[in-house]
This record gives C-alpha cells, structure tokens and sequence, in this order.
C-alpha cells in the first residue's frame, strides 16, 4: 500500500523490545517504592542511577544531553515493556526533574546550566521539585505573586509556594517568581533554578488525604540567588519558559502513566468474575485501548512537528479514566483493594486519584481551554 | 507487538475520494424520504464506496480495512443508510466464498441486499429499509448470515425513524463463518458511529457559536462548553480507536479482536452520548422534528440494535484475549 509507512522496521523495534524486557526483568527493584520521606528519595536515585548505568535513562532526552534520542515508536515500546514489568512508577520523586525541568533547561538554559544540571537529573543525583502554584494561585497560575527583587547580580526571593511535591526531598526547584513588581497577570515573571539548601527556605511537608506527605508548602524569606546561574529563559520571560515545559507536561512526558493505565486496567478485566461489575470493566477496556490509541497516534504525529491541542483532550480523558478504573477497582477486588495489584494496592490508587482532576489545571479549566482553544467556542463576559 | 504507521497520506486519499459525500449525501435528504439510499444508491456504487476494501479481481479498489474505516466515518458523519455496511460485508463474504461475480455485482450497485438483526429471542428478525425483494444480511458472532427477503418490499413497522420489516424466524440462504470478516462488520459499524460522534459534536459547537442567550453566544458559558469540551473528547476517541483498530486487523495483529470490540463498544457510547448532548444544546428547536438533531441519536440507536445491543458488546469485548 503506498500511502502508509512503518515508522521503523518491525523487526529492530521488536529487537528493541527484547533488549528492554530483558534489562528490566534483570534489573527493577524487588521492593515497593517507599512513598515518603529520605527513603523515598535514596529509592528513587538509586533506581535512576541504575538505568542510567544499564543505558536506560534520558529516553526522550537529545543524545547531546546525555539522552538516547529514541524515536516516538521506541519510547512507546519501552513503556509499555516498563508497564508489563512493574517497574517503579515514573510519576515518583524523579518526574519533575526528567520531565519538566530538564527538558526547560534544554530548551531555554545557558550552556553552563546544561553542562552543570543535566547530567546531575540523568544520572540520579539530583531530585527536582516544582514550586508554581501559590495559595492564591492555583488553576489561575498567572496571578503569582512570590517576589523577586533584582538587587546588582542577584535576585531576593520572598513569598510563597505550596503543593511542590517532593520539595522536602528535592535539591532543586523550578521555581515562578514575580521580578516586576509593576506587573500583572504573564508579564514581569521569571523561571528560575532555586537550591533548596539556601538560607531563608523553609519547607513544610503536607500530607495527602491518600496519605504520604507528598506535597509541601515552602516558604522564602530573602533567599538570594545570582541572576547568571539562576535564571532560565531571561528575566521577565518566565511566562514563556513555563509554557515550553507545560506543552511538554502535555505531551509524551505523559505516555508512561497512560501505558501504565491501560496495562492495570487490562489487569482487572482478566481478575473480573463478577456479571455485575462486568459490564463497567467492559467500558473501561474500551476506554483504555481508546487512550493507547489516542496517546500514541498524538506521540507519533508530535514526533514529526509541534503537538497538536488534542493534547489537553488525552490529558483530560486520562485523568478522569484514572479515576473511574480505580473506583471499579475497589469495588472488584472490595476488601482485597489493600492487598492487590500495584505497588500499594487499588485503594491507595483510588485515593490518589482524586487529584488526577485537580493537578496541573483542574478538570473545570482543562474544559474551557478544550472549549476555547481547540473548539474555538468565545470566552465568557467576566 | 505494536504497530505503529503514519496514516497522513492514507487520510488525505479517504478524504479526496470520499468528498462527494457533501453534495450527494446531505443529511436533510432524510427528511423527505428516510428510507434507504434509492436513487442515489447508483451514485455511491459508481464512485467505488461499495468496493473499498475489495480486491480488485473482484472489481474492487483494492485498498484494506483502514481505508474502509476511515471512510465509513465520513458516511457516518452523513447518516449512510445502513444498505451501505450490509452491501460492503456480502461483498466481502462472497469473494471469500470464491463468488467474485456476485460480489462484483453489490460492488457495482447492481444487486442490493440491507441489514438485518435477530431480536432479542433468537428467531425473529427484523430488516431495516429492506423496501425490496434484495438479500438480507445479519451480521454474527463469528461471520455472517445471508437471507432472502421472501417478504419483499412490505415493511409493516418503523423503528429509530427507518422503516422496518419482521420476519418470522428463516433459514438462511447460506452461512460464512468467519472471525476476521464478523470483525471487519462490527469495525464497519463503529467507524459510522464515530462519524456519528463527530458530527455531532461539530453541529452542537457551530450552534454554541451562533446561539445567543443572555446577550452572548451560549458557548460562552461554561456549562455548554463543558458539554462541548465532553463530545470533542468522546468523538476524538471513538475516531482514534476505530482507525487504531483498523490498522490491527489489516495487520492481523493478535490484539485485533480486542480492539474492534472495544472500538464498537465505544463508538455506541460516543455515537449516543453526543447525539443526546446535541440535542440538548440545540434547546427546544434541538426536540423538534424540523431540526436535524434527532436524526443523529436515531441513527446511533439503530446501529446499536444492529450490532445486539451495548451489551452483547459488553461480553464480547470481555471475552476476547
């Protein structure tokens, strides 16, 4: 058929999929990845200082970083080898560093934080943390207010963040501060790298309703960074430095979480003997084999140009498919939920999952911007 | 094992071909006459819609399943009657059954046959516009059925809109069984609904457009959007996955199976949710008969029938590997 190529020849993907499934089988961790605290983060550069070792790690990444330069199709592979293998979560302490703010760096950073910063993320000896929302900016990220005072060489830092998640654990954060005090709304912000050992820097870990002390609040009391090392992107052009990593977010940073998805959900409908809950899981399979086909036909078609806005589509419908496979979950497998499946069982998943519509904009303005951006419907008058 | 293709030039190709469908299939052909095709069934033959997936031995286009679904949603999208997935699914059965000239003959329009399903007690059937004497054609778990229509042109009921015969329980005339060419139906089917999903979601968002309440378009506000925002969700997926699908079965792939079934099942979703959520956002011209909306959710509730219901879908979609 002329019309229709194959990415890559069937026969070195396949290739490609033994090798991985191979080095995973040899080498993922016996144990679950603690959720919290220093253990969490010993776990999680140990198991990406592992695959940086066997060559694993920076799949996505530009090999001029240190990455592989995979094509779409090999990431693909390789996440879906990762699912089946039940290797440790992608979304743990590392996902910051790998997904946001490495690719930020590559995109917007000095030469010399590249050479000092990307390395230290590839091979697991750097945690990342995210420190965007304020108390009074949550799904209205552009109404920050942390303040940056430009003094010479330097910028002074006060105010405050909260929901950065591993900011406890982190030795860097990605950080959104407002450094024109005149300025409203996307002006006047700046994207910079903060050392979380600063003096002035208190953290304070917040608990989850599904447990963990996950998320934290920090707080910035004249903590002073140099301009030179600090800022990615140029002052007063944070705005745009975000957007390059939310596109990113939105992107296939997301497709091993949405493997993921798929492969647990594959998992209950072979566990359901029950007729009643039947015809739910039934729904969720197709819902699943939907967000396989969706995410991958995105990933590939980003692969040969900017991603498209179907992006904010997939993310939407994989939140509230999370969501709605784990709800299923716990009505399944009732009083096992604890014991099966996962590393922590359905029922940490469950809770968990409430914040699936809620983080990284919340499912009400995920809604809008499908509505406005990508259907082209007017904005309300406010 | 995953397969991964670039279909842009295989969607440029479907769209060039299948672009007559503007002129010649408008939905408000359906509301004068909502029986079949007629006239213009010659027409679809002659620009080979009836052959695409034939080979061409068989007087076909030659082309594979993922051609034939991406075309389906385009005739979805313009309400098709259903003569046109019984039409592509004999010809099919019958090149497997060494029959080239009779299917050649579908291909070309010249012999009809229309849809047929078994209600719910296993014997009865009903066929939809089956307005003559042509063949019937049931679609089964694992192929298909064809029956003569020994009722001719009396349809004594009318079901979703479409007129409709019953037909006490008959022998077939012959029977294929054949996996691949049930699933090739059933893909066949939820590439319409996709287009169904669609085009429901593009009406309901060009009327939020133009629709002013409260002195702005109603798609300015929130609660409409949201229903928008849901059917571009829904129709996205419902097209992803049939096209995904297709790619499978072309290939045959080990996860095919799976995937039609859950294409099916989720294009029936998709195809019901947003014809529901069009009409709802149309308001009170959207419950009315002079507005084209109903004509969408009627459509999706046939194919649904035509294919045993959500449920039957259900279960096959849970037993397959």
């Amino acid at each position: 058929m002329p019309s229709v190529q194959a990415a890559m020849s069937a026969d070195t993907l396949e290739q490609f999929r033994a090798e991985a499934r191979a080095w995973l089988r040899a080498n993922i961790p016996t144990h679950a990845a603690p959720l919290e605290g220093p253990e969490s983060r010993a776990f999680v550069l140990d198991w990406q200082r592992c695959m940086y070792e066997g060559g694993w790690a920076g799949l996505t990444w530009p090999s001029e970083f240190g990455g592989r330069s995979l094509t779409v199709a090999q990431q693909i592979v390789w996440f879906e080898e990762y699912a089946r293998a039940h290797a440790p979560s992608t979304h743990n302490a590392s996902f910051v560093g790998l997904n946001h703010a490495g690719p930020t760096i590559i995109a917007c950073g000095t030469d010399q934080q590249k050479a000092f910063h990307l390395p230290k993320i590839l091979s697991g000896q750097a945690i990342w943390c995210q420190g965007f929302s304020e108390p009074g900016s949550g799904s209205d990220l552009a109404s920050l207010r942390c303040k940056g005072r430009i003094e010479g060489d330097e910028i002074v830092i006060a105010g405050q963040k909260i929901w950065s998640s591993y900011a406890d654990i982190a030795d860097y954060q990605e950080l959104l501060i407002r450094t024109d005090p005149e300025s409203s709304r996307h002006k006047g912000i700046t994207w910079l790298i903060c050392p979380m050992d600063l003096p002035g820097i208190t953290v304070r870990p917040i608990k989850t309703m599904a447990g963990p002390a996950k998320f934290c609040e920090v707080f910035y009391d004249q903590v002073r960074v140099p301009i030179a090392e600090a800022v990615v992107g140029g002052v007063g052009n944070g705005w745009k430095t975000a957007m390059a990593t939310l596109g990113f977010e939105r992107g296939t940073a997301s497709l091993a979480l949405q493997i993921g998805l798929v492969e647990r959900i594959e998992k209950l409908a072979a566990d359901c003997t029950d007729p009643v809950i039947a015809p739910r899981i039934a729904d969720l399979r197709a819902d699943a084999a939907a967000l396989k086909a969706m995410s991958y036909s995105f990933a590939l078609a980003s692969e040969s140009g900017t991603p498209g806005p179907e992006g904010s589509l997939i993310r939407l419908y994989f939140a509230e498919l999370a969501k709605r496979a784990s709800d299923a979950a716990v009505d399944l497998y009732g009083i096992g939920a604890v014991q099966l499946a996962g590393d922590h069982g359905w029922a940490y998943d469950y809770l968990e999952a409430f914040s699936e519509t809620i983080a990284g904009g919340t499912a009400e303005i995920q809604r809008n911007i499908i509505g406005e951006r990508v259907l082209g419907l007017p904005r309300g008058k406010v | 094992m995953t397969i991964f293709r670039d279909l842009t030039e295989t969607r440029e190709l479907v769209d060039s071909f299948t672009r007559p469908a503007e002129t010649l299939l408008p939905v408000s052909r359906l509301r004068d006459d909502p029986a079949g095709e007629g006239a213009r069934w010659g027409s679809l033959a002659e620009l080979g819609w009836l052959a695409i997936g034939l080979p061409e031995d068989a007087g076909g286009v030659g082309l594979s399943a993922v051609e034939e679904a991406l075309a389906a949603q385009t005739f979805g999208r313009h309400l098709i009657s259903t003569d046109y997935p019984a039409a592509v699914i004999a010809a099919h059965a019958l090149v497997r059954r060494g029959e080239a000239g009779l299917a050649g003959e579908i291909a070309a329009g010249a012999r009809r046959a229309h849809l047929a399903f078994r209600q719910r007690n296993g014997a009865d059937l009903v066929a939809i516009d089956a307005t003559d004497g042509a063949w019937l054609v049931v679609l089964t778990e694992q192929g298909v059925d064809i029956l003569e229509n020994g009722t001719a042109t009396l349809h004594d009921a009318e079901h979703w809109g479409r007129p409709v015969s019953r037909i006490a329980a008959a022998e077939p005339m012959w029977s294929l069984t054949d996996p691949e060419l049930a699933q090739r139906g059933r893909l066949l089917v939820a590439a319409m609904l996709a287009g169904i999903a669609a085009e429901a979601r593009s009406r309901a968002v060009e009327y939020a457009q133009v629709r002013e309440q409260f002195g702005q378009p109603i798609g300015a506000f929130q609660a409409v959007k949201h229903h928008c925002a849901n059917m571009a969700i829904a129709a996205y997926a419902a097209q992803e996955l049939v096209t995904f699908a297709a790619v499978s079965l072309a290939e045959d792939a080990d996860d095919a199976a799976h995937l039609v079934h859950a294409a099916l099942n989720l294009a029936l979703r998709a195809a019901r949710d947003n014809a529901g959520l069009n009409i709802q956002v149309h308001g009170g011209m959207g419950f009315s008969e002079e507005c084209d909306a109903h004509l969408f959710l009627k459509a999706a509730r046939l194919l649904d029938a035509a294919v045993g219901g959500i449920g039957t879908v259900r279960g096959a979609l849970m037993r397959a590997a």
